[in-house]
């Protein structure tokens, strides 16, 4: 029991952090300094990675410390820092409280570590609404702002209302294999390939999962509250939990329902097609940059699930790519907004950026490589991670998908390139103001120099993705 | 010996990265220095890729300067780089113009110099990198990366419809290069299952022999790739808006450089790598090349504004190097090569004329001009002399480029020569109605009468091209001996009848003096 505890010494740890929150904060005068102490333990939870032995079956088999789960552990510290590194002067200016901010963000990163190396259907549900519950307090985090209200409630009614149809579904299945066990599912479901009721159960918890990952036609909330959630936080949910939703994805898929493989991989083939071509359609049009960002993370949700069609070797390692080098491109597009203040709100519309490259040149062409990454163009991770999900498509014989999938992301460069359009090529206008911050800064360099390494020499991080991938 | 064993090719694509750097370090007040940083820096490139030449060997088989590092072991990608004559020409093109277009900036720019000079020589990396890249990765990686720099150039520097034209011309392109990438892909995993090993290294897919359906489907993704960027007639909406609003180095780029991009594309991949389906898909490539050489030159024939006719011939001679290449006999092939590298410098040397009398008026509208002959005597004779390279005046490049794709195609089918011949009339009708309308005559237009003639540093800019013109058109035989091994590995590849019935087919028109390949 006690080499099971070392396993998840990172979880661990962060939660003393969070309980240390709570009791520390009545007595702390300048409570800025919660904000130096959530990076300081996500670096330490971070290096306790490193430390946590592998396990294969940990408290009774319900969670599973794999190469997988620490990827995905490793992603979600690393994104939840940038997202921290974003929000201090965020909530300086919008004067919010700072503890419960921090405390909801390391809640979410503690949930969704666990939920990585779940293999159990109560562990994944109750990681799960750890996360789930702690964005819905983060969306609406800021309690005079409309906007945020209806963000926060809309994603929570709509967020609760898909907990339930996965917990349907999930029942479904208990009441079949009488387990809970991911194994164990896999080894009964396999008796009841004909029955609907199976089938029935795997269309819930699809569905369940295409609204986590905000696929069509379970896409709607995306925008709204993508738009309405403080910014800091939009880039958190963007990345963090979008990542996470597709680690259980895979894991829900490839350890309990392989036997399913051909029915559910056909509702994904279409399901990716429509959310990639759809999430492109809708972005081409949009003037704010958060709602065409939330469009474009519908498409990039649509290419992802291509590897997940494919499947194979590529498939599944292009997926694990892929979200290292979405990450990167999603917290930095969405913290550029913190760098323009528009009167008393922020500059989120693109117009906003107009002649920004007057201003600043260095961040200007750092946007512009966010944007190639966003596309796809070499030599940045967005390509390396495009390339092998491509590739999957065409390796497993999914070409009408692979075509699809490249002349949507050759159709995603008109919208986003608009902001490249913007910023070199109009000129700026006075109204709008360019307070950079330092701790923006370092998380927006310090992206876009992974966006660049991804790119330039991705050897390491593709060995990486590939040790990592589900036996 | 020393210098040959440096990494010659890694040297040229990447030595203006060092301009990029110090011009990102120097504050954009300093106009002066900026500017001659730029110079500097391209014209060491262009010496440096002498040094190809120097120590390039003619007569030896496949690639030379070859360079080859793994990058991404697990997939199989290489940093692999290598010439050969084809590659080796363009390459020196590529600086060459590079230069010239830097130089000839000097006066038309006067805003953002340090943004404008820096994606000019990240343009440059980028366009040498396509040529000397035998890696599939390696060479999208290239072909992509010089898209957006010339995106921003067309954008901040372009005139009247600049922004329209600067994404029509990246998402056009974009979108054949995407489809380009999955038959990169396909080729790649069907020669892993194939020979079982993974590779994107393209010298080893020419040697494969892939299944003719397979070879089908991939030359349409190359084709749309390729095609676009040539561009070829269907494809071809998105040359005459951007190369009318690029500032002036641009379009001497866009049509120098980046439309052989293209070609170079068919020649160095298509045909080698997939030589069934290339067969099979002449008639379609020759009648698409004919009607682009037919309608380019109506087209221009009818233009009002002067680059946009310059612009829409570049689509006619685009044709000629097309049709060169799918009539696959030695001479047309040789003929086609020849042809890339003469519209590199006639059109070039045209957009820059184009350039001049824009800086200095403002209008390109061909009304807006008349009799500047009188005027501006040394821009009449420049513009003279590119004119008829243009046309194919014998005594120039053009004539040896047009008459070698002709006598090719000619030994195929009569009937292909005798249309593109009519292209070369309707060339001829337009460019001398061009020179007549705006430089004979009286002029009319008060604006015209100061007009300056060309200052030195403009005279000079034009010098380099002027002399190859006359070179390639006087002595092209060097320039035919440095691209006959390649050509004839091509031939021999794609259409080797071509090469197995000399009695009815001359194998060159310049012997270059060895003994002739049976």
């Amino acid at each position: 029991m006690l080499n099971d505890l070392a396993s998840i010494s990172s979880e661990i740890f962060l939660s003393f952090v969070l309980i240390a929150f709570l009791i520390v904060d009545p007595f702390l005068k300048r409570k800025k300094i919660i904000h130096f102490l959530s990076l300081f333990s996500l670096t330490i939870s971070f290096v306790l990675l490193f430390l946590e032995p592998l396990s294969e079956s940990l408290f009774f088999n319900t969670l599973k410390v794999d190469q997988f789960s620490l990827f995905f552990k490793g992603i979600i510290i690393v994104s939840s820092f940038l997202v921290i590194l974003l929000s201090e002067k965020f909530l300086e200016i919008e004067q919010a409280n700072l503890t419960e901010y921090y405390f909801f963000i390391l809640l979410a990163t503690v949930g969704m570590m666990f939920m990585a190396s779940s293999v159990d259907l109560i562990t994944i549900f109750l990681s799960y609404e750890i996360m789930a519950i702690a964005s819905y307090f983060l969306s609406g985090y800021l309690k005079k702002e409309n906007r945020s209200n209806e963000a926060g409630i809309k994603y929570f009614i709509l967020g609760t209302l898909s907990t339930g149809i996965f917990v349907f579904g999930f029942s479904f299945v208990f009441g079949l294999t009488s387990s809970t066990s991911l194994s164990s599912i896999a080894e009964n479901i396999k008796n009841f390939s004909d029955s609907p009721i199976a089938l029935l159960a795997i269309l819930f918890i699809l569905s369940a999962l295409f609204f986590k990952i905000s696929a069509v036609p379970f896409h709607m909330w995306t925008p709204d509250v993508y738009e309405g959630a403080p910014t800091p936080v939009t880039a958190f949910l963007s990345a963090g939990p979008k990542a996470t939703s597709f680690a259980i994805f895979l894991r829900l898929f490839l350890e309990a329902f392989p036997s399913f493989e051909n029915k559910w991989k056909l509702v994904i083939a279409w399901v990716s097609f429509f959310t990639m071509t759809y999430g492109n359609i809708a972005a081409l049009t949009q003037k704010s940059l958060k709602r065409m960002l939330a469009y474009s993370s519908i498409a990039h949700a649509g290419y992802i699930l291509i590897g997940f069609t494919a499947g194979g070797e590529f498939g599944y390692w292009g997926i694990l790519f892929y979200l290292l080098a979405y990450i990167f491109m999603n917290i930095s597009a969405f913290g550029l907004i913190l760098f323009l203040r528009k009167g008393n709100s922020w500059g989120e519309d693109i117009d906003d950026f107009n002649g920004l490259s007057k201003r600043s040149l260095l961040l200007s062409a750092g946007i512009v490589i966010i944007l190639m990454s966003l596309v796809g163009i070499p030599p940045t991770g967005g390509f390396i991670a495009k390339y092998l999900i491509f590739s999957s498509a065409i390796k497993e014989g999914y070409v009408a998908l692979a075509v699809a999938g490249v002349l949507n992301s050759a159709l995603s460069l008109f919208y986003y390139f608009r902001l490249g359009q913007a910023l070199f090529m109009k000129e700026p206008s006075e109204e709008i103001k360019y307070e950079p911050d330092s701790f923006v800064s370092m998380a927006i360099t310090f992206s876009i120099l992974a966006l660049l390494l991804l790119g330039i020499l991705p050897a390491p991080f593709m060995s990486l993705a590939k040790i990592s991938l589900l036996k | 010996m020393e210098i040959a064993r440096l990494p010659l090719l890694t040297i040229v694509t990447f030595f203006p990265a060092i301009g990029i750097l110090i011009l990102l370090l120097t504050n954009k007040e300093k106009t002066n220095f900026i500017k001659l940083t730029a110079n500097i820096v391209s014209a060491i490139n262009f010496l440096i890729s002498l040094l190809l030449v120097v120590y390039f060997n003619p007569s030896a088989e496949g690639f030379q300067f070859v360079e080859k590092v793994s990058w991404v072991p697990s997939v199989g990608i290489n940093y692999f780089m290598g010439i050969d004559g084809i590659s080796l020409l363009l390459v020196l093109l590529t600086t060459l113009l590079s230069f010239i277009s830097v130089l000839c900036s000097w006066g038309g720019i006067t805003e953002r110099l340090k943004e404008f000079y820096i994606l000019l020589l990240l343009l440059e990396i980028g366009m040498i990198g396509v040529f000397v890249s035998l890696d599939f990765i390696l060479f999208y990686v290239f072909w992509e990366i010089v898209l957006v720099p010339m995106y921003f150039l067309i954008g901040i520097w372009g005139t009247y419809n600049k922004l329209y034209a600067a994404i029509k011309f990246f998402l056009y392109t974009l979108f054949g290069s995407v489809l380009m990438l999955l038959g990169i892909l396909a080729l790649y995993f069907i020669h892993g299952a194939e020979t079982g090993e993974y590779t994107f290294d393209a010298v080893k897919m020419m040697s494969h022999n892939f299944d003719p359906r397979v070879q089908f489907w991939v030359f349409l993704a190359f084709f749309f790739g390729f095609a676009i960027k040539v561009p070829m007639f269907p494809f071809h909406t998105w040359l005459p808006d951007a190369h009318t609003e690029a500032p002036t180095a641009g379009s001497v780029l866009l049509a120098g450089i980046l439309l052989k991009m293209g070609t170079y594309g068919f020649i160095r991949f298509s045909l080698p790598i997939l030589p069934d389906a290339s067969r099979k898909f002449v008639p379609l490539m020759v009648l698409l090349s004919l009607i682009a050489i037919i309608y380019g030159a109506l087209v221009s024939l009818m233009q009002k504004d002067w680059k946009r006719l310059v612009a829409y011939s570049s689509v006619s001679h685009m044709g000629f190097v097309m049709l060169g290449m799918f009539a696959m006999t030695p001479v047309a092939l040789q003929g086609s090569v020849l042809q890339m590298i003469n519209h590199g410098i006639s059109t070039g040397a045209l957009f820059m004329i184009v350039g001049i009398v824009y800086d200095r008026r403002h209008t390109r509208l061909i009304s807006e001009y008349e009799g500047l002959a009188k005027v501006m005597p040394l821009y009449s004779a420049v513009f003279a002399i590119m004119m008829f390279s243009s046309i194919g005046l014998p005594g120039l490049n053009g004539f040896m480029g047009e008459l070698s794709v002709l006598v090719g195609t000619f030994q195929v089918k009569w009937e292909w020569a005798a249309i593109a011949a009519t292209g070369i009339v309707l060339g001829a009708a337009y460019m001398l109605w061009l020179y007549q309308r705006v430089m004979l005559g009286t002029i009319k237009n008060p604006a015209n009468e100061k007009m300056q003639d060309l200052n030195l540093r403009e005279f000079l800019q034009f010098i380099p091209l002027i002399i190859l013109a006359f070179w390639i058109g006087i002595y092209p035989k060097p320039f035919f001996k440095i691209m006959e091994k390649p050509i004839y590995k091509v031939v021999e590849r794609v259409n080797p009848e071509a090469l197995k019935a000399p009695a009815k087919i001359p194998l060159k028109i310049f012997p270059s003096g060895e003994k002739d390949v049976k």
